[in-house]
């Protein structure tokens, strides 16, 4: 594609964002999301000051396991291309794809959750529990604090995903795709905070 | 209401530098020492961060009142972060 044919196309997409008022729904959805980016925020940020100033931090993060927790970012990644998929196709009217690509992304996030859980019993039978050090309480206290969003958004999935029967609401598939995003970008910060530094 | 028909960005695409980025923050996290790797980690990670929001939330394409929703909580992130990191960090090395 020249690049030409791609800023025509960038200017459509523009185009039709602006074309409506931003919906009821959406503009709702976005501050209740401004709150928890405040919340999980206000925590990665402790965390981070805390990897700064904690001389034992680093050496404490060489425990925690890369490859499970690879395998988990790449879980979410693909979680967030299934959830914006479902929205995709849910604008193009073909709803029974996007039961299938919210169904997927519900399975994204039962799949992070349970990884997350084997990597807890692992951690804890090394005995890394969260009174060991300023490490390990801020790695259970925030991948947990984590872990119930991601909970919370394959519920929302679900709910969606029966809401769909009844009604085909393009706001819903969006909406809970959002949550999805925004629950993957927080993970995008953890991932390297508590595994790769 | 929305509109059928119009052209949306390359997802799948999006999804594959997303893993390229990924794995580039594993390979840097191995090959620099783990205590100086925070600012090579830390960029990669909002250059995901801003793929995802831009594309995938469509930040891109939204009006003012639902970017600043966005960059608001981001700005007081930032501020919160800046001003308690003298405090916090000499305190910390005594």
């Amino acid at each position: 594609m020249s690049s030409s044919e791609t800023r025509v196309e960038e200017i459509e997409h523009k185009e039709y964002y602006e074309s409506f008022s931003v919906p009821f729904q959406r503009f709702g959805f976005w501050v209740f999301l401004s709150g928890e980016i405040i919340i999980l925020g206000g925590l990665v940020a402790a965390a981070i000051l805390f990897r700064l100033s904690y001389p034992n931090w680093f050496e404490s993060s060489t425990y925690t396991n890369v490859i499970i927790s690879s395998i988990n970012t790449f879980v979410l990644l693909t979680g967030s291309l299934t959830a914006v998929l479902a929205h995709k196709n849910a604008v193009d009217g073909k709803w029974d794809k996007v039961q299938l690509f919210l169904g997927l992304t519900a399975l994204a996030g039962l799949t992070f959750i349970s990884i997350k859980f084997i990597e807890y019993s692992r951690e804890i039978h090394h005995g890394f529990v969260p009174s060991k050090d300023v490490f390990w309480m801020f790695y259970y206290g925030i991948t947990g604090i984590h872990g119930a969003h991601v909970l919370a958004g394959t519920f929302i999935i679900l709910g969606v995903m029966l809401f769909l029967k009844k009604k085909k609401l393009v706001e819903a598939v969006e909406n809970a795709g959002l949550y999805w995003h925004f629950v993957d970008i927080v993970w995008l910060y953890i991932f390297p905070l508590f595994y790769l530094t | 209401m929305q509109k059928q028909g119009h052209r949306h960005p390359p997802y799948v695409g999006i999804y594959f530098i997303l893993l390229v980025l990924t794995a580039a923050s594993i390979l840097v996290s191995f090959v620099v020492h783990r205590e100086a790797a925070p600012p090579f980690v830390f960029t990669l990670s909002t250059v995901k961060a801003a793929l995802i929001a831009l594309f995938y939330m469509h930040l891109k394409y939204e009006g003012r009142y639902v970017i600043a929703l966005a960059l608001i909580p981001l700005i007081v992130f930032a501020v919160v972060l800046f001003a308690l990191m003298p405090d916090i960090i000499p305190y910390q090395k005594m």
